[in-house]
């Protein structure tokens, strides 16, 4: 087993491959990293809140995984649509809004701490903004995936 | 513009349409052209017609000393008539040797008598050509000449005569439209990369239509796809705006070939797809601006041959041209926008549609965000160190040496989450 990349290591390969992504805060294992993306029209802020667990921890992709938020524009649900309002996304809060982006399966092997951000993450944030961008323009989501009806970040689907 | 700004440290060169402004214009041009079942149709046609009009007991047997593709067709830039999305106008030019007492309408009368029983849809006689009508949305307007003595080639006069107005009134306009095709077509070479990532979008585009219309868009398997410069596709999609833009507005309208010769003075390589459209845009409406500041109509003429004004007809007067100047301005403007990042799809789709026709629009979006999907589910996808998404044009620039700045591959991933609704 390789065990979980270091909070260092991933800053490391997050500036070699995202320079436009910077580290906004920093404490021990936890990083947070804002800046644009721009997969296709719009420009897009993104940030991406990450802490590292440690090599004795339980590794578990849900509780562990990288959360990601759209920061401006401010994402346009679609009340109705049979993708969901905001297709392919974790409520974490009240606001209709206060989501983070889903793109991985945690039943899988898709994502794990070994891997770094910069290469699962950010692509695949990328992947979710052109879909959603499409989405919005035709109502068609053409990125794929699967719908829980009821999911939390830190637990199974209900 | 250039992709820089997504892509930086990528040749644009590498593929012109990694831009997704691009590859959204060369989809909106792609579906407002004529397709490619009818133009590998059209150089039959015009053979069948010239060989026609030229039968044994045809008023002009024998006659005729030249026919050959006028307008549009000549530079391969025909998109379908204004205000519909399937009907095509070509243009012929039919140079005789008429008898030297031939009138304006005498001409045009002996071509109706010598096309009228064929066998088309239907054959009309307008003031200034003959236009046999084809079932499948084609038309095909024979213009009759005769050529101009002691000019040079192909300098004609063309005879106009509206049906029931007084001779008085019938006249001879000169042109050169042979000179004018071959003065535009030399300047606007076909650039191989952009021709063949252009081609690659066609041939996409024609198999995905084959089986939703096969009268229009059949095609035998080898039938060859139309090369086209980047000139040329960004003059289609000014002929586009310019179609959809004069839909509500009375009187004449800005003319193709003054776009076609704006077009061509333009003409600079290596800039980008919608680099190309706002600069023709521009160079009409500065031409424009300029005749206006000092209160003169806009006067473009044939390079070729000074006589030929192609602005004869309008504008008809100042406001027509400065709404006309203003409209173009903004589409660069619009166009600068959504370039620089400034504008979600949707909405610059909603803007686009009203410049380029609402159903070619929605149209080329959902082409793209199709292909977008399909190239994602296959990682046959990348990304620009900027977080750009490219999409390649044609499959042997994705097995090329492309130098996208940012080496991270592309994985396979499964979008979850839930699903409120």
């Amino acid at each position: 087993m390789i065990g979980p990349m270091a909070i260092e290591r991933q800053i490391e390969s997050m500036a070699e491959a995202w320079p436009a992504l910077r580290v906004v805060y920093r404490s021990g294992p936890l990083a947070v990293w804002q800046g644009p993306l721009r997969p296709l029209f719009r420009k897009f802020t993104v940030r991406i809140v990450y802490r590292a667990p440690f090599v004795i921890e339980l590794l578990d992709p849900r509780r562990n995984q990288p959360r990601v938020s759209v920061v401006d524009p401010l994402l346009r649900p679609r009340p109705g649509d049979p993708e969901g309002q905001l297709p392919h996304v974790y409520y974490v809060g009240d606001g209709l809004l206060d989501v983070v982006l889903c793109m991985f399966d945690p039943e899988t092997d898709e994502w794990s701490p070994e891997m770094p951000l910069a290469e699962t993450t950010v692509p695949w944030t990328v992947d979710w903004l052109a879909s959603y961008e499409g989405w919005r323009a035709t109502g068609k989501w053409t990125g794929g995936g699967r719908h829980l009806d009821r999911l939390t970040l830190g637990g199974a689907a209900a | 513009m250039n992709d820089l700004s997504r892509f930086p440290g990528m040749l644009r060169r590498v593929d012109p349409l990694a831009n997704p402004l691009d590859a959204l214009l060369a989809d909106i041009a792609i579906h407002v052209q004529l397709p490619p079942g009818l133009h590998a149709k059209s150089g039959g046609r015009y053979e069948a017609i010239h060989a026609y009009a030229n039968r044994p007991d045809s008023p002009l047997e024998g006659m005729i000393v030249q026919f050959y593709a006028q307008g549009s067709m000549a530079i391969d830039a025909t998109n379908s008539t204004r205000g519909t999305d399937n009907e095509y106008d070509l243009d012929a030019v039919l140079e005789a040797a008429w008898p030297p007492s031939t009138t304006p309408n005498g001409a045009l009368h002996l071509l109706w008598l010598a096309l009228k029983d064929y066998p088309c849809k239907r054959v009309i006689r307008q003031s200034r050509c003959v236009t046999i009508q084809y079932a499948d949305g084609m038309h095909v307007d024979v213009t009759p000449s005769r050529r101009i003595p002691g000019t040079k080639d192909f300098a004609s006069a063309i005879f106009h005569a509206k049906p029931g107005t007084p001779n008085s009134s019938h006249r001879e306009v000169a042109m050169n439209a042979f000179a004018f095709a071959s003065w535009f077509n030399a300047r606007t070479p076909d650039e191989e990369w952009f021709a063949a990532a252009y081609m690659q979008r066609m041939a996409e585009d024609t198999q995905l239509m084959v089986t939703a219309d096969s009268v229009i868009h059949d095609l035998p398997d080898q039938t060859p796809l139309p090369r086209k410069s980047v000139t040329t596709v960004a003059l289609q999609l000014n002929k586009r705006f310019r179609d959809i833009w004069s839909l509500d507005k009375p009187g004449r309208y800005p003319p193709s070939v003054m776009l076609s010769c704006h077009a061509g003075h333009a003409a600079k390589s290596g800039l980008s797809l919608s680099e190309t459209v706002v600069r023709q845009a521009l160079w009409t409406a500065r031409a424009i601006d300029e005749a206006a500041a000092s209160g003169r109509l806009v006067d473009v003429r044939n390079p070729e041959m000074r006589e030929d004004s192609f602005t004869d007809r309008w504008p008809e007067n100042q406001a027509q041209q400065r709404s006309f100047s203003a409209a173009l301005h903004a589409l660069a403007d619009g166009l600068e926008a959504i370039r620089r990042g400034a504008v979600e799809l949707e909405d610059a789709q909603d803007w686009l549609r009203e410049r380029f026709g609402p159903q070619v629009v929605s149209r080329s979006i959902q082409t793209m965000n199709e292909r977008n999907g399909r190239t994602v589910a296959a990682r046959g996808h990348g990304y620009g160190r900027g977080g750009s998404l490219y999409v390649p044009a044609a499959p042997a620039i994705i097995t090329g040496a492309v130098p996208l700045a940012s080496n991270v591959p592309a994985r396979a991933h499964t979008n979850m989450g839930e699903r409120r609704r």
